[in-house]
């Protein structure tokens, strides 16, 4: 299959932040399109619907830590035990400090970003976000 | 006179006047009483009673047989030549004989009655402190048993609470966060926007946030630390302050770090949650620094002797801890203030951070079983000391601290 290196998948269940992140990724690269799942039930369903009709997988997916229903840690096992899916890019975006959960997935090679406080910082963490996606 | 086939029969016979004196006795009573029967016809019954025996016969047998004519079963002593005591039971009955009255005693030596008597007692006695003793057994059982469970419905009740306490740190450390960060978002937002009029406001509004985003974060990071079991790995305490520095000096590149370092040996202890204390002792020591652009911190660590029991006085157990010592030439603070420190949001100084830094510290040291203090003066600097238990390198063991996010061992 694959990917769609214009669309990023951003699961995330604050309203707040999708607007924010969407607002700093458009506003960075217009042609990336960004689609949401408010917490990892969701978004798994997304991707086996996009597994079925056959189209590409999103270039990269943005997982938030804390959801309901499906929180971001279990939303990954699931994504790495299919092998389909298992090949997607994933970038961690948090708003949880815990040394623990950053160090876990450092561990797996996984890129793990805090949400950031300023503007400047939302740009940096949205400008690598971009060259993961659109990478060939 | 004495029938013949009683003179010879297995029982003690006797018989006497009201007046109290023998008429007949038969061989077997004189055999055992050691008498010739002539030795007692005649002579007053007196003389083959014992003393209780004659008291006993005055105010009880006698009024008795007067007034019933028999009487069976009377437990007395008849009195021997030799001056013995002979126990015997007693069967007696009074009648008219030819215009007299007689009394005829007939008795059986029981020598052993006295002894089986006793026994009897003293088992009875026995039986009942057993059953006593039992009672007091049951009683004790039935307390005990009441105890364990107000023990188990208290135990219920502090592990509810502690999972109120910890779902109530849950909302403090992450709800509160979330709207926290999103406001300082925010306010940056608008002071990119915002005129000059409306620039010192948001600022303001921007610092306070952040001043609490702060708090917030230590609180969190206490919270992860009080869930969080201690995970041992051997590592160089020297290199981890080296690698501590090198990052210090990258977040601090106005002012020069200095650290002087003596005989750092390897370290048996959670490695992340030392490199935590001893960054926050750093940037404690960078935070309060004296001069404005440079910094020096002394480390040194030792081996030494501490008692391990150090609530129970009395009680000494000395093993092996390691001392280590963090000397900055920093700013110092009044030293009556030192127990003060280590509380949670006590802030000394005005430049003071989150107020967490040594809450944070004294938790890490105390998990793995050892103390800290810390002596300061007023301009010349502050001394904080940390014990240790001095452990044997690889020792891999997990303290059992409710759940916590498993860590894995060789990194951090």
């Amino acid at each position: 299959m694959t990917a769609d290196r214009k669309t990023i998948l951003y699961v995330d269940d604050d309203a707040d932040d999708r607007e924010l992140l969407t607002d700093a990724i458009t506003h960075a690269d217009p042609e990336v399109n960004v689609v949401f799942s408010e917490n990892g039930l969701e978004a798994l369903t997304y991707l086996g619907k996009l597994k079925d009709k056959g189209e590409g997988f999103p270039g990269l997916i943005i997982l938030d830590l804390n959801m309901p229903y499906m929180d971001g840690k279990t939303t990954f096992e699931k994504l790495r035990s299919d092998k389909d899916m298992q090949g997607i890019p994933v970038v961690i975006l948090t708003s949880s400090e815990k040394q623990a959960d950053k160090t876990l997935f450092n561990n797996m090679g996984v890129v793990f970003h805090t949400k950031p406080t300023t503007v400047s910082g939302l740009g940096q963490i949205v400008d690598q976000m971009i060259g993961v996606c659109r990478k060939d | 006179m004495t029938a013949p086939s009683l003179q010879d029969a297995p029982c003690l016979y006797f018989s006497a006047t009201d007046e109290g004196f023998i008429t007949s006795v038969n061989k077997t009573l004189c055999y055992h009483l050691g008498y010739r029967q002539e030795d007692l016809i005649g002579q007053k019954q007196d003389r083959i009673f014992t003393l209780p025996t004659r008291i006993f016969q005055q105010t009880h047998l006698f009024p008795l047989l007067k007034m019933q004519g028999h009487t069976e079963e009377i437990y007395i002593t008849l009195l021997t030549k030799e001056g013995e005591w002979l126990p015997v039971l007693l069967n007696a009955v009074r009648r008219e004989v030819a215009g007299v009255n007689l009394t005829e005693y007939v008795a059986i030596i029981v020598h052993n009655r006295k002894k089986f008597e006793d026994e009897l007692v003293a088992a009875k006695k026995a039986a009942e402190a057993a059953l006593n003793e039992n009672t007091v057994l049951l009683r004790a059982k039935q307390d005990l048993q009441h105890h364990a469970e107000m023990l188990d419905q208290q135990m219920a009740l502090v592990s509810k609470q502690n999972e109120e306490l910890r779902q109530f740190n849950h909302v403090v450390t992450h709800e509160m966060q979330e709207p926290l960060r999103k406001l300082l978002m925010f306010s940056n937002m608008l002071l990119e926007e915002a005129g000059d009029a409306n620039t010192k406001t948001v600022k303001k509004l921007k610092s306070v946030t952040e001043q609490m985003r702060q708090t917030l974060s230590g609180l969190q990071q206490y919270v992860w630390l009080i869930e969080t079991p201690v995970v041992y790995s051997t590592f160089s305490l020297q290199t981890l302050v080296t690698s501590l520095t090198a990052d210090l000096r990258q977040e601090h590149p106005l002012v020069t770090i200095s650290i002087i370092t003596v005989e750092l040996p390897d370290l048996t202890a959670d490695k992340t949650q030392i490199a935590l204390l001893l960054k926050e002792l750093m940037v404690n020591a960078i935070r309060f620094r004296k001069e404005p652009d440079a910094v020096t911190i002394n480390f040194s660590a030792s081996v030494v002797q501490e008692n391990t029991f150090r609530n129970i006085s009395d009680k000494y157990q000395y093993t092996d801890f390691l001392r280590i010592e963090c000397r900055d030439d920093g700013m110092g603070f009044d030293g009556i203030y030192k127990d003060q420190v280590f509380e949670l949001f006590k802030r000394l100084h005005s430049v003071s951070g989150r107020g967490v830094g040594l809450a944070l510290c004294k938790k890490i040291v105390q998990k793995h079983g050892g103390t800290m203090k810390i002596d300061s003066e007023v301009g010349s600097g502050t001394a904080i000391t940390i014990l240790l238990p001095w452990l044997p390198k690889n020792t891999n063991t997990r303290t059992n601290v409710e759940e916590g996010f498993e860590i894995n061992e060789n990194d951090s």
